[in-house]
């Protein structure tokens, strides 16, 4: 008899305002794909923001719910945290409607769901620990808490004691997240399988490089990672991922919602803000109430990397040499996808919450080209950049989208494997030229002058151009197009390349050259 | 009714519970059950109006209609069951919009008037409380923080400026200086004081007796947008496109078994400018060409405006999102293009992405078949597992019926042009222009017309647009050339060479539809004559 005048009444603080509709909870995806997109807005030298990854997730969760007949509510538990709702499609359902419910359970949110209710305020003495408890009712909002029990009105947080609320049950109707719920039409009944995809912020990846030059210059192996950061609070384990290379458009319309407005607005509570005029701040004693807690520190990055499988290898920048002499063991896969490219992972993998992740996509061990030394020259010739240039083909050894990143460029010598630079590239599709330029030579020099001008004369610069390599040297001077410039008394033929033209030599290692050109202003051609 | 009901019940519960007490066998927490009892005295009064109009456990709205426009406005209107009394009275309205623009309130009903409308916004705070106290005698009290002995005086609240100064007794002194917990219990609340902002209604009724009062305004807070799932076929030629409503409901309350209108449209709101606030978002590129709106009508309208109704009556909760779907058309015929736009003389080292378009129309045949509400289109295509893949997104306006779309997914990563200015110098045509003109008459009465001409100069500027495709399928790009109008008082543009004709599509842009092989490249060559 009890027991069930207990269950009656606690059904009826269970049932909330939806509960005219069977409720089915879907606490966690059977299976999962995530496919994770690169930030539009980031250059392609800049590194991920680990702390706060720019770009989004693409996640797809394959659920199987069991529903009773009729329209019913079900409930999505163990989405992303970072949801933006108003993305979510449902395959294999036509939902009547879809809702996000954002009213958090909090402090704030208990009190402001009880106000004008009653609830229990209990007072702890602090030195004989006896608690004395009495019927109180509520009677404004959380951030100051006003209560009228059976003596009259007091401030609950205002005088100083240990005091606290009991409130009878938690208000069906406030989360601890914030709730994807969709309501079906009316249907039949029974398991159905339905798909989940959604957009989630806090994600991003970027294409990581390692290329080695041969010591001849000549060419040089190239294998990219697929590099995968999540700041997302949930794992999603055994996940199909892909991350998707290109540029992709975000509408200025589009305020990435994830209700994170709800969650500040929920944690944001100061219980003194309102107490009475004070003429002091010891008055109101901050020791006495319980502050709130400092957010927790990100865990360490080595703790968030130890969550991955172990048949994907890991590697930060510094252990990079070790891992290009392990056999990559899984490579992306990758394919078009519109005018997109998608890389998938060819085995399920888990992407780990607050982590880094990742996978070989790339693995050329011979691609050709040309080690080119280069001045450009705006009137005078600049300090030289070393760079990498070939052509990205099959023929040349490669022929592979090469999506935007960064690159560390070593090369192997005598006294071993050495760094010599770090460069960026931009999106590269297959048969475009591709150069790394990857730093400024120490044994290479390009000295300009420009000569005294004599009246009516054009003016000139003289180049020294000296090699201490004890190699030769492909050395180029570039002249861009849009130079209104006229440059004459240059040796031999330019050669013509879009928006620019070139003109190259050979220098024998430990020589010298000597170079001079004059410079006049493009003028009206009469 | 309602109170009475309350009142037995609490009329009940000491014996409930001392029944409870000597049934229940020994070392139940009696804490448990007290709570569970207190649960139900919370819940119960509140359930039994379920059976009249109120929907909600605990909300005092009545049969609610709410209309939401997109410019974050909603009209409520709330039709609730009213006893007044004969003669004057004074009514509260609980549970209306937290962000109620007040002096939007209008009511209506048989058999009464209105005396004046109140929107009390004095809330209950502990400092509102202890400044209405000046004046009046308050309890302290005092726990011993070694003995933890309680000791209750009464004190007259003198001052509530800096520290609230108390006379108790005959000494003065401020409350918790010395920092000791002390309860301050007040006799009573003001009844101005209020949890929540509330609004009230004086009226004056002929006839005593309920009757329904229709309640109607207006609050910011709520606004809806669409969002349109559109799923791509490129092969095939074809988009699938799904529309939700998108809601959102911010306005701290909750709307319990509504009517819900949306309107496309966002009602005009004269005189609201109020100077920069600093929200400066940044320009949006350029619209892709092929954007044309359209002049078909359909759908449900309401003067102007296109309206969007929910079927059956919905709840929408206090920050809550809600989509509900609008529109589900498959099949719908849609083509990919390409777009490149140049600035005036722009050069670039390196070959740039082409924009990837998305282009469809929403007429009746051969598209959607239906105005597009302002939102967010967002295209998916199948990968080749089957998975549909997001390949981006591009917000609209309202979209009669019978426009043709054109929306930007993205950069191509395949698809490039590379600007390049070849040469750019100052040329002098063989064709003079006449710059003065006058006529002389002589003293004799003989006329002379003189002219005075010099030839033209122009600037000649030879552009190169490289466009490469690495794709397996040829592709069509529009290259446009931009910055033709700079001067506008000076429009003397001439196209003397062009590899490809192109369309002066306006004074400013001129666009050229470039063909490219699969895998292949075509360069487009272009010479413009410019006094400039």
């Amino acid at each position: 008899m009890v027991r069930r005048l207990l269950a009656l009444i606690l059904a009826l603080i269970a049932s909330p305002a939806l509960a005219q509709m069977p409720l089915v909870v879907s606490a966690k995806p059977d299976s999962v794909a995530v496919t994770i997109y690169r930030d539009p807005q980031r250059a392609a030298g800049n590194a991920i923001n680990k702390g706060s990854p720019g770009a989004f997730a693409l996640i797809a969760e394959t659920r199987v719910v069991d529903l009773p007949p009729g329209e019913v509510v079900i409930r999505f538990e163990g989405v992303a945290g970072g949801i933006v709702p108003q993305s979510a499609i449902l395959f294999g359902t036509s939902p009547r409607e879809k809702n996000r419910d954002a009213a958090l359970l909090s402090q704030k949110g208990l009190v402001d769901n009880f106000t004008g209710q009653a609830v229990i305020l209990r007072r702890t003495d602090p030195v004989t620990g006896a608690v004395t408890e009495e019927r109180a009712t509520v009677r404004s909002a959380a951030q100051r808490l006003v209560v009228t029990t059976a003596k009259g009105s007091e401030a609950v947080y205002c005088s100083g004691l240990n005091q606290t609320l009991i409130y009878p049950g938690a208000p069906a109707d406030l989360s601890a997240k914030p709730v994807l719920t969709m309501t079906t039409k009316d249907q039949p009944g029974g398991k159905a399988t339905v798909t989940l995809a959604y957009i989630a912020t806090g994600f991003d990846w970027d294409a990581s490089y390692v290329a080695v030059l041969s010591p001849d210059g000549q060419s040089m192996s190239l294998l990219s990672w697929l590099t995968m950061a999540s700041a997302d609070e949930t794992s999603f384990v055994d996940a199909t991922t892909s991350a998707v290379a290109g540029e992709i458009n975000r509408s200025y319309e589009t305020h990435d919602d994830t209700g994170q407005r709800a969650k500040d607005e929920a944690r944001w509570l100061n219980k003194w803000a309102n107490c009475w005029p004070a003429g002091r701040t010891h008055e109101i004693p901050l020791s006495e109430g319980p502050m709130p807690p400092p957010p927790p520190p990100p865990p360490p990055m080595a703790m968030a990397m130890s969550a991955m499988s172990d048949d994907i290898i890991v590697t930060a920048r510094r252990r990079e040499e070790k891992a290009m002499d392990l056999p990559i063991a899984v490579t992306a896969v990758s394919e078009a996808l519109g005018d997109l490219k998608l890389y998938r992972i060819p085995i399920p993998v888990t992407v780990a919450s607050n982590a880094q992740k990742q996978v070989a996509f790339l693995n050329a061990p011979k691609v050709k080209g040309d080690l080119v030394y280069r001045s450009r020259v705006y009137g005078q010739a600049d300090d030289p950049q070393m760079l990498f240039r070939f052509q990205n083909r099959k023929t040349e050894g490669l022929g592979d989208p090469l999506p935007a990143g960064q690159v560390v460029v070593y090369q192997d010598g005598e006294l071993g494997r050495q760094v010599v630079g770090e460069t960026s590239t931009r999106n590269k599709a297959v048969g475009e030229e591709v150069e790394f330029e990857f730093g400024e030579p120490t044994g290479f020099t390009v000295r300009s002058e420009e000569e005294a001008r004599v009246k009516g004369k054009p003016a000139a610069v003289t180049t020294v151009v000296r090699n201490a390599n004890p190699f030769a040297v492909r050395f180029e001077l570039e002249f861009a197009a849009g130079d209104d410039r006229i440059y004459k008394g240059l040796p031999g033929k330019m050669i013509r390349k879009p928006g620019k033209q070139i003109w190259a030599m050979t220098l024998a290692p430990g020589s010298e050259t000597r170079l001079r050109w004059t410079v006049a202003e493009a003028k009206a051609l009469k | 009714m309602k109170q009475r009901s309350t009142a037995i019940l609490l009329a009940m519960l000491p014996g409930l519970r001392h029944g409870l007490e000597s049934k229940l066998p020994k070392g139940t927490d009696m804490r448990l059950i007290r709570l569970a009892l207190l649960a139900g005295l919370a819940v119960l009064p509140a359930s039994a109006p379920a059976q009249n109009a109120a929907p909600s456990p605990r909300s005092a709205q009545g049969d609610v209609s709410v209309t939401i426009y997109n410019n974050n406005l909603a009209l409520v209107q709330d039709v609730r069951q009213v006893s007044l009394p004969n003669g004057r009275s004074r009514q509260e309205f609980p549970d209306v919009s937290a962000m109620i623009r007040a002096e939007t309130v209008t009511l209506s009903g048989e058999g009464f008037g209105v005396v004046e409308q109140n929107f009390d916004y004095d809330l209950l705070t502990p400092a509102a409380l202890m400044e209405k106290a000046v004046g009046q005698t308050i309890t302290l009290v005092r726990t011993n923080p070694a003995t933890g002995a309680e000791t209750r005086e009464r004190a007259l609240v003198m001052a509530a400026n800096g520290g609230v100064v108390l006379k108790i007794g005959e000494r003065i002194e401020v409350l918790r200086d010395d920092g000791l917990p002390v309860r301050v219990i007040f006799d009573a609340i003001p009844p101005n004081l209020r949890a929540r902002p509330t609004l009230s209604v004086t009226m004056d009724a002929k006839t005593t007796g309920p009757r329904p009062l229709t309640l109607s305004y207006l609050t910011p807070g709520m606004g809806w947008k669409a969002d349109y799932v559109t799923l791509f076929d490129e092969k095939a030629g074809k988009i699938d496109v799904q529309g939700w409503v998108t809601l959102t409901n911010n306005t701290g309350t909750t709307f319990t078994g509504a009517n819900v209108l949306m309107v496309a449209g966002s009602v005009g709101q004269v005189n609201q400018y109020e100077g920069y606030n600093g929200g400066y978002a940044p320009p949006p590129p350029s619209r892709p060409r092929g954007n044309r709106p359209g002049t078909e009508s359909g759908g449900q309208q309401l003067g102007d405006f296109h309206v969007y109704p929910i079927a059956g009556r919905t709840t929408i909760a206090n920050a809550q999102t809600k989509q509900v779907s609008f529109l589900d058309v498959s099949g719908v015929p849609a083509r990919k293009g390409y777009e490149y736009s140049n600035s005036w003389m722009g050069n670039q080292s390196q070959p740039v992405s082409a924009s990837s378009i998305l282009k469809f129309s929403n007429a009746r045949s051969g598209g959607v078949g239906a105005a597009l509400p302002a939102g967010t289109v967002r295209v998916y295509m199948r990968d080749s597992k089957g998975q549909a893949q997001f390949i981006g997104e591009s917000g609209i306006g309202h979209t009669p019926g019978g426009s043709n779309l054109a929306l930007r997914t993205g950069e191509a990563f395949d698809v490039k042009v590379q600007p390049v200015m070849e040469m750019r110098e100052q040329i002098t045509l063989d064709e003079w222009e006449k710059y003065a003109r006058y006529k002389i008459t002589y003293p004799d009465g003989s006329v002379k017309e003189v002219s005075a001409e010099r030839p033209k100069t122009y600037w000649r500027t030879q552009m190169r647009y490289i466009v490469t495709n690495a794709r397996d399928v040829p592709v069509t790009v529009d290259v446009a050339q931009g910055g033709l109008n700079q001067w506008w008082w000076w429009r003397d543009l001439r196209v003397v060479d062009e590899s490809i004709p192109g369309t002066q599509e306006s004074a400013d842009r001129r666009t050229w539809e470039v063909p490219v092989p699969a895998n292949g490249k075509t360069e487009l060559t272009v010479t413009f004559l410019t006094p400039w």
